[in-house]
Order: structure tokens, then sequence, then C-alpha cells
């Protein structure tokens, strides 16, 4: 979609399609194209069932691709060998969605974190490793003496905190965050994306950031890229896209968020989308055409293909002929 | 205006193994006729029990409500209704959207059956007018062909259809309270803002008032005539819509609105983060709940529960910065000039 000097991650047209029992194809990634480049921050958005969960885990090889290709650094994820298989896992790392499921309750907590460490053979000794360890857990906000116990003490802040040091603990340079925050209070999710940012920072990471959340996606993001139905939609540069939203699902999307804010909120213009997305085998045509207001006999026939509305701003719409 | 539903001093507690968790602490607020309420609260800061223990839900044991507390409907303390009042309150006076649909619908029932239980119980129509009225609700809350689908069963239907034909179950009696208790936090935003314009209309129409559950400050801003912010069981601020985000007191307050994010607003550097975290209800921290995490936090916040203060007509809040040998601060509030465009 987009030409950046030194892609790190460069998506092109990549198809994951699973088949379900009664022989039906869900297209749950349908020729999705984006690049991610280093030390920037890609928001994923869409609402639940769009694919967007899918498509950040195909991209970094979690699950076998339809068709298309991804590159990182240039090399092709799913057909890297078994061996350089573990010298892409110490790049590329996942933070997960439920700090409950994805830590394994019958391990210490230095354990978890220690797993990478040791599987790569990072620290020459034990001395070593809980050292490096006891670092870990001091930056993601955890105390030492929180090494020892295990994960059903913490809350689910904390839990995500341990998640957050287990995928740094291997010195990644790209992490796929998969709702990192969507389990979590308001006020607790405030401190996870502090730290996240904080950490980029320091170690010039690169997130891919999947989210629902549009506002948070807002504050983190240099550039969002909108998903419905397993296509992309629609992908420019943070502000632009949340002051010029061109797609009407981004702008539908935009609009339904409500604003903690009572005279803002009264002042809004709403137009309330009809219908919901729901997944399942189609034909040509904008998958976005069925629920659009602006839908035209077009639109249900031909798929749009993706144009440039503004610089870096790309948006697959018949309207923008 | 009149007042519909009273809560005074109420509090449960839940009988554990691990011991005694105080969900709900001396909690106190109204909703009059027609009016929109709006309980606001993260997780565990015991909002759910509250609605739950109005529409008489609570099991009791594992749950136990305090002697003093008391719910008034009307002028009767719930908790002295008799058997047939209860059945004429619930579902007749007072009707509940829950958050998850799915688990609320009986899959074994169509829905048609549903809807139309609570006109069986509450009023005298025939089966023939019966038969009309649910088609009638369900058209009303957007349900297209109702005719057909009424004899389908809950999981025939979307996420978004089933929060709706759970809208008209509650609607059926025209109730004059209805209580929703996160309705759309399982939904899309797409599909959230459907369900939250529905109720509005709803409202609108009706004499309806509604107490509405909820963690998203957003939602609230929309639809609500007043909030009652709740933090470790208790209430820590209570006052109209434009007094909580313009006027806010409470440092709790101050914190939950500047965690948030804007949609509408260009990102400023690093989110106002809450450091810590909720507090465990089976040991509740001394003095105010919130002072663990209060950047404002004195010595008598530790050690004593400060008292609720009335800052003007229906705007209160527990707070020791009320207090006249308090220091000054500065609220960090949202912007300054939407106080001048008043209510």
């Amino acid at each position: 979609m987009e030409t950046e000097n030194h892609p790190l991650l460069e998506v092109s047209h990549l198809k994951k399609y699973f088949q379900t029992k009664n022989k039906s194809v869900i297209k749950a990634v349908d020729d999705v194209s984006f690049t991610i480049s280093q030390g920037e921050t890609l928001g994923l958005v869409g609402e639940s069932g769009c694919g967007k969960t899918t498509c950040g885990r195909t991209c970094i090889g979690l699950y076998p691709k339809t068709d298309g290709q991804v590159l990182y650094r240039g090399k092709d994820v799913h057909a890297i060998g078994e061996r350089q298989r573990k010298a892409f896992t110490k790049q590329v790392q996942v933070i997960f969605q439920d700090p409950y499921s994805s830590l394994d309750p019958k391990m210490r907590v230095q354990d978890i974190v220690a797993e990478g460490i040791l599987s790569h053979n990072l620290a020459p000794d034990r001395a070593a490793r809980q050292e490096m360890v006891a670092t870990l857990l001091e930056q993601v906000g955890l105390r030492q003496e929180h090494a020892t116990r295990y994960v059903h003490e913490f809350s689910g802040g904390q839990r995500q905190r341990i998640g957050i040091a287990r995928a740094l603990a291997v010195d990644p340079e790209f992490i796929l965050c998969d709702e990192p925050i969507s389990a979590l209070d308001v006020s607790i999710q405030a401190q996870i994306v502090n730290l996240l940012q904080q950490l980029q920072e320091q170690r010039g990471l690169t997130y891919l950031f999947i989210a629902h959340d549009l506002a948070m996606v807002r504050h983190i993001s240099n550039r969002v890229a909108v998903m419905y139905l397993g296509r992309l939609v629609e992908l420019s540069e943070t502000e632009e896209l949340y002051s010029h939203p061109a797609h009407p699902y981004t702008q539908a999307l935009l609009a339904a968020i409500p604003i903690a804010d009572p005279l803002a909120e009264r002042q809004r213009q709403r137009q309330i989308l009809a219908g919901e997305a729901i997944l399942q085998a189609r034909g040509e045509g904008c998958v976005f055409a069925g629920r659009c207001p602006r839908a035209t006999q077009r639109c249900r026939q031909e798929t749009p293909s993706v144009r440039q509305v503004a610089p870096h701003h790309f948006v697959a719409c018949h309207l923008y002929d | 205006m009149d007042t519909l539903l009273r809560v005074n001093n109420l509090s449960v507690f839940y009988d554990t193994y691990a011991g005694t968790v105080q969900a709900v602490r001396g909690v106190s607020f109204s909703v009059g006729k027609g009016e929109v309420v709006a309980i606001v609260g993260e997780s565990g800061c015991g909002k759910t029990v509250t609605a739950k223990t109005v529409m008489g839900l609570l099991r009791c044991p594992p749950a136990r409500i305090a002697p003093e507390s008391q719910v008034l409907f009307g002028e009767k303390n719930i908790y002295q209704f008799t058997q047939e009042e209860w059945q004429r309150y619930r579902g007749g006076d007072c009707a509940m959207i829950f958050q998850d649909a799915l688990a609320a619908l009986n899959p074994t029932l169509t829905v048609g059956r549903q809807v139309e239980e609570a006109l069986l119980l509450h009023t005298s129509l025939s089966d023939e007018e019966r038969k009309r009225e649910v088609v009638r609700l369900l058209e009303s809350v957007g349900i297209p062909q109702p005719q057909a689908r009424m004899k389908q069963y809950p999981h025939e239907f979307s996420g978004g259809q089933r929060q709706r034909i759970m809208i008209a179950m509650a609607l059926a009696c025209r109730p004059k309270l209805l209580i929703a208790d996160e309705p759309t936090t399982s939904l899309d935003v797409t599909v959230q803002a459907q369900i939250l314009d529905l109720i509005q209309r709803r409202r609108q129409e009706g004499e309806t008032a509604v107490l509405l559950i909820t963690h998203d400050l957003g939602i609230v801003a929309n639809i609500a005539d007043r909030l009652v912010v709740m933090y470790g069981g208790k209430v820590m601020e209570t006052g109209s819509c434009m007094d909580i985000f313009y006027r806010p007191k409470h440092p709790y307050t101050w914190a939950l609105l500047r965690a948030v994010p804007r949609i509408d607003r260009k990102s400023q550097e690093k989110l106002t983060s809450i450091p810590g975290a909720p507090p465990d209800l089976i040991h509740p921290p001394q003095g105010c709940a919130f002072h663990p995490r209060c950047p404002y936090c004195m010595e008598v916040c530790r050690h004593r529960q400060p008292d609720a203060v009335q800052v003007d007509e229906g705007h209160s809040y527990s707070c020791w910065l009320s207090h006249p040998l308090a220091p000054k601060i500065d609220p960090p509030v949202m912007e300054k000039e939407a106080v001048t465009y008043g209510d």
C-alpha cells in the first residue's frame, strides 16, 4: 500500500481463509497490504470478528497463510526454516489480550520471564539469569520479590506487566500487541499504555498494536489501519485519519464512539449505522456495501481497489474515483 | 422532581472462605421519576451488586444485606414487600437489562414466548392482544419481520438483536424503573450507538426512569442526568452530569476523567494513569477507600472516613480536601471555558 525506505515488516496481498465444517469459506483476512517501519507503531482497528487478530497472527507466522506474502527484514516469514525460526522468535514477540489464559498458572513469575532467556542462551549462568529477570520486572513496574510468586497472586494489570516482561526478555525489536489493554480497567489501561510507550522510547521497539478502542489507538499509534470483515478499508497517518476519515465505515465508526464530555457530545452530528457486521461467504463487491449509507449499484458488484486520497492516506472505496 | 427510588445507607457483605467481602459500604442515592441516573466505577467497585440489590436479585446467603439498609421504592421499603408486592415489582414496576444477553435469555424458548411472559404475568390481555403486543414490542426495538422472528430462538439472533430483545422484554409492562447493567459492554461500538439511541428514545417517550450501570464515561455523557461515582464499595461523588464533568471535586473523579483519551482530541504526551490497583474489599483500606492511590493523600485520610459534603443542590462528595484546614488544590479539570456555558 505504501513505499517506505526501510520497512521492517512488509505485508502484501495477505489472505487467510478458514474452511468451516459445512464447506463454506470464511475469508478472515482478504487481500491485506501494509508496511511497518522500524520504531513505528501501526494501530490496527476494527470491530470484533473483523479479522484483526488473525491478521496480526498470520503476519508473524503463527498461522499459515492462504496467499500473499509477509516479509520481515526482506525475509519471507512463512518460509523460515526450523533453525532460522528460533532467531526470528528472538526478534518478534507477542503480548496477548487475556493476561489470565496466556500465562502458565503452574510456573513462577521468574520461570515465565526467564523461559525466553534460557531457550536463547542469553545468560551465562543462573545468577545472571535471575539478575536479568529482576531488571526486567523493575522495568515493567513490578518488584523483585514478585519473581518467586505464582500468577494467580496478581491482578489483571500486574499480569499484563508480567506478559510484557516475558516479551521483552529476549530483547526483541518487533512486538505484536494483540489487544493488550481491552481486558483491563480504565485506570489500569492508562498505566499499561504509558509503559508500552516508555519502553518503545527506551528500546526503539516497533509495535503492531491491535485494538478496538479507537481513542487509545489514536493516542499510541503513528499510523492507523482500519479493517472491516477481513479487508483493510483505510490506512493513514493517525491525525489525518482522525481529522479527515475518508471511508464511510471509518466515519461511522468514529461517530459512534461516545465522548466523555456532555457539551461536545450534544453538539455532535451522529449518524447511526444500521445492522451489524456478519462474516459470511460472499461474492464480489465492497464488504461494507450492505451497511453503507452511500452504497451504489457499483459497490455491490465490484470490489473497490485501494487508492490514495491524500499523501500517505489510502482508502478502498468507490467514492474516491 | 418526585423521587421514585431512594437507596439509604445500603451495605452488602459476602461471606466467603477467605473472609467477608464488603462489596457495598453505606451507599445512598436516589432516582427521580423519568430520570436517568448512572452509577460509574471500575470493576469490583460494587456497582452491579447495588443494582442487583435494588432489583431484589441477590442470593442471600452468600450475600448479606446490613439490617440498617433501606431501598425505598415509592414509599415502601422493598425488603418489607410481601410475596404479591414482589411479583408486581419485579418485571412490572421495575425491570432489568443484563450485560450478557445470551446468558440472560432462555435458549430453549422462542423469543416471542420470552417477551410474552411478562405480559402474561402482569397484564390481563387476551391471547390475541398479547400476541399483537409482542409483535409491536419487537418492532419498536427494531427487530425486522417481528411476526416471523418471534418464533425463533435466541441463538438465531445476533448479539445486538439479542440485546434488543432483552430491552423489549424489560419494557413490556412499561416499568417505572429500568435497570441497565452494562447494557452495551459486550457490543461493538456501532451497535452500542444503536442500543443507546434506543434506550434514549424510549426514555423520552415514556415516564421510564433508568438506572444505568457502566464503567464508560463516554456513554454517560450523552445519556445521564445525574451520576454516582463509586469506588471501593462507596460513593465518592454524586452530582448532575455537568457537575461531574465540568466541576468535579473528588480526586478519584479527576483521575477517572483524565485517564480516558478522547477520540476528538490530538493525543497529549502521556496519559494520566492512576497508580496502584483497586482495593481488596476483604480488607478495605482504613479511612478513605481511595487514599492508597490518591496523589493528595493526607494523614487524616489514612485513618478517618470523610463525610459527604454538599457543594450545591444535588452535588456532594466525600473527601477530606473539603475540610477548611486542608490545602487548596487547583482541580485538574477539563475545559474551563465549558463551565461558562451553564447547564
